[in-house]
C-alpha cells in the first residue's frame, strides 16, 4: 500500500522538480539578457550606437522564427519556403525596430521579477514589473525551449506583441493571401526606416 | 440583484449581435467578427443566422463577394449547387477539401459548413467542424477580439484623430515634456492621480471589493497628508499600497456581466467599446475636476485647474498611441487589438 502511494508521490516530486529547474533556467537566461541590455543602454552615448550594440543580444534571446510563424498563423502554411524566409527576415527587422525604439541612451528600466509559471511543458511565463521613465508597466515574458530558452512573446500591460500582429496579418491574408502579407510587411519595413 | 443585471447584459449582447449582422454594407469583414465577443470567428448560414467556425484560415472561399477562410477540416457548399468533387492541389494541406466556385454576389446563397467525414451526409447547419489539430502555429486563435460593425466610420475617425495627434496634440505633448523637468511632471501626475480617488473608491465598492476600497482610502489619506496634497506618492513605499490594481466604471460594468458591445473610435477621445463609452461618462461624473465645472460654471480658475490634468493625460495617451501604432502593418487594427487586450487585462485584475 505504502509503495503504491510512494511511486506517484516520487513521480510528482520529480516532475515538479524538473518544472522548477526549467523555470529557473529560463529565468536566469532572461535576467542575464535584460542585464546585458541595461549595461549597454547605460554606457551608450547616442541612439545609433545603442541600437547597433543591443542588436546581437536581442537576436540571441528572441526567437524570431516562432514569433513570425505564430503572428502569421495558419496562413503560414500557404507561404512557399522562400516566402517564409522573406517573411521571417522582414518581421525580424520590424520586431528589432519595435524594441530598439523604446530605448533611450542613459535611461534604463528597473525590473522586478515575480514568480514564474509553466503553462505547458517546455513553456515558461515570467511576469515582471518595469519602472521606466517614472511609469510602472506589467511585462510578461513568454519563453520556450527550442535548443535553449528563448522569448517567443512579450506581453506589455496585457497587450501581446504576437497577438497584435496576428490580428493585422489575418486581415491581410483575408484580403489578398500570402502576397498581401509580404507586401504589407515590405511596406511596414520601408515606412519605419 | 446580480441576475437581472446579467439578463440585461445578455439582452444587450444579443442586440449587438443582431446589429452587427445587419450591417453587411458597412463592414466587409463582418462575418469574421465575433458578435458575442466569444473569440470565435463566425460564418453566415442561411443568410440570417451565424454559427461559429473553430478555425479560420486554410481555405479561401468567396461568399457574396467576401473571402472566407475555413479550416481544411470543413467544406463549403451552396444549396443550389452540387457539392464539389475533391481535387486537392499540391498547395493544399493533406486532407483538405476544395472550395466551391465563388457564388455570384447577387445570388441568395446558403452556406453550409460540415465535417469532411460527413461529406455524404445531408448538410446540417448546426453541425460543427472538427476540433483543430493541436498545432502551436494557431496558438493565438483565441486572442481578445471585439465586434467592429461600423469599421468604415471608425476608420474615418481614426484618420481624423491620427492627423490631430500628429499635427497638434503631439507637438503640445512634446512642449510639455521639454518645458517641465521630470520632477515637476511626476508631481503633476501624482496630484491628479490622487484626485481620481473617488472614481476608484466608488467602483471598488460597486464591484464588492471592499478590501481594495479600504486600501484606496488609506492610500489617498497617506498621499494627501504625508505627500503634501498628493505631490509625492508616499504610498509607493508601503508594500500593501504600492500596487493596488486600478479600476474604473467600465470594469465595474464588466464585473456585473456586461459585454463590450462593439468598437467605437470617438473623435479626439479615441478608441472605446460601447460599454467603456458609458463607463467613461461614469468616470467623468466621479471626477472631482468635473464637479468644479458643475459647481462653478464659467469660472476661469476651473480651466486653470484642469489644464495640467489634460496635459498629463495627453502625454500618457500619446505614448500609448505611439507604442500601439508604430511599426504596424495597419495602425487601425494594431490600435484596436491593443485596446481590447489592454481592457481585458484591466478588467481581470
Amino acid at each position: 500500500m505504502k509503495c503504491r502511494l510512494l511511486f506517484p508521490a516520487l513521480l510528482f516530486a520529480l516532475l515538479t522538480g524538473i518544472a522548477h529547474a526549467s523555470n529557473e533556467t529560463a529565468e536566469n537566461r532572461l535576467k542575464a539578457s535584460v542585464g546585458d541590455v541595461v549595461t549597454i543602454v547605460k554606457g551608450a552615448t547616442n541612439r545609433d550606437a545603442l541600437i547597433t550594440a543591443v542588436k546581437p543580444t536581442l537576436e540571441n534571446i528572441l526567437n524570431f522564427g516562432i514569433m513570425t510563424r505564430r503572428s502569421i498563423g495558419p496562413g503560414w502554411k500557404q507561404l512557399t519556403t522562400d516566402q517564409q524566409k522573406e517573411a521571417t527576415r522582414l518581421f525580424t527587422t520590424l520586431i528589432l525596430r519595435t524594441y530598439t525604439a523604446k530605448f533611450t541612451p542613459g535611461e534604463y528600466p528597473s525590473v522586478e521579477y515575480k514568480p514564474s509559471s509553466s503553462p505547458a511543458p517546455g513553456r515558461v511565463e515570467i511576469p515582471t514589473t518595469s519602472l521606466y521613465k517614472g511609469s510602472r508597466y506589467d511585462v510578461v515574458y513568454r519563453m520556450e525551449e527550442s535548443g535553449g530558452w528563448q522569448i517567443t512573446d512579450v506581453v506589455i500591460e496585457g497587450v501581446s506583441l504576437v497577438a497584435n500582429y496576428r490580428t493585422q496579418f489575418d486581415a491581410e491574408f483575408k484580403q489578398g493571401g500570402s502576397e498581401a502579407v509580404l507586401k504589407a510587411l515590405h511596406h511596414a519595413v520601408m515606412e519605419t526606416k | 440583484m446580480h441576475t437581472p443585471l446579467v439578463a440585461i447584459a445578455r439582452k444587450i449582447t444579443a442586440w449587438v449581435a443582431i446589429l452587427g449582422s445587419g450591417l453587411p454594407l458597412l463592414d466587409p469583414s463582418r462575418v469574421f467578427a465575433s458578435p458575442d465577443n466569444s473569440n470565435a470567428p463566425y460564418v453566415m448560414v442561411k443568410e440570417s443566422t451565424v454559427i461559429p467556425v473553430k478555425n479560420v484560415s486554410d481555405q479561401p472561399a468567396k461568399h457574396r463577394g467576401e473571402t472566407l477562410y475555413l479550416n481544411s477540416a470543413v467544406r463549403v457548399a451552396t444549396s443550389h449547387a452540387a457539392p464539389p468533387k475533391p481535387s486537392p492541389t499540391p498547395s493544399q494541406d493533406k486532407g483538405a477539401t476544395p472550395v466551391p466556385k465563388t457564388p455570384s454576389a447577387a445570388t441568395a446563397v446558403t452556406v453550409t459548413v460540415r465535417k469532411k467525414s460527413d461529406a455524404n451526409v445531408a448538410s446540417d447547419p448546426t453541425s460543427k467542424p472538427s476540433a483543430p489539430k493541436d498545432d502551436d502555429i494557431d496558438d493565438y486563435r483565441n486572442r481578445a477580439v471585439i465586434a467592429d460593425p461600423i469599421q468604415p466610420v471608425n476608420r474615418g475617425f481614426f484618420w481624423f484623430n491620427h492627423q490631430l495627434y500628429r499635427y497638434i496634440l503631439k507637438p503640445v505633448s512634446r512642449v510639455y515634456d521639454t518645458v517641465l523637468p521630470p520632477l515637476v511632471r511626476t508631481g503633476i501626475y501624482n496630484v491628479f492621480d490622487n484626485l481620481e480617488y473617488p472614481d476608484r473608491f466608488v467602483n471598488d465598492l460597486l464591484q464588492a471589493r471592499f478590501t481594495r476600497a479600504g486600501q484606496e482610502t488609506e492610500k489617498f489619506v497617506v498621499n494627501t497628508v504625508a505627500g503634501v496634497g498628493g505631490l509625492m506618492k508616499i504610498s509607493d513605499k508601503i508594500p500593501s499600497l504600492s500596487d493596488i490594481p486600478r479600476t474604473d466604471t467600465g470594469a465595474t460594468f464588466a464585473t456585473w456581466g456586461f459585454d463590450h458591445g462593439f468598437y467605437i473610435v470617438w473623435p479626439v477621445l479615441g478608441p472605446k467599446s460601447l460599454r467603456d463609452t458609458v463607463g467613461f461618462a461614469g468616470d467623468y461624473a466621479l471626477s472631482p475636476l468635473a464637479w468644479c465645472f458643475f459647481l462653478f460654471p464659467g469660472a476661469v480658475w476651473t480651466t486653470a485647474v484642469t489644464t495640467p490634468d489634460s496635459a498629463r493625460s495627453l502625454h500618457g495617451r500619446m505614448n500609448a498611441y505611439d507604442a500601439a501604432t508604430q511599426h504596424s502593418l495597419d495602425p487601425y487594427l494594431a490600435l484596436r487589438s491593443s485596446y481590447i487586450q489592454n481592457r481585458k487585462k484591466a478588467v481581470s485584475k
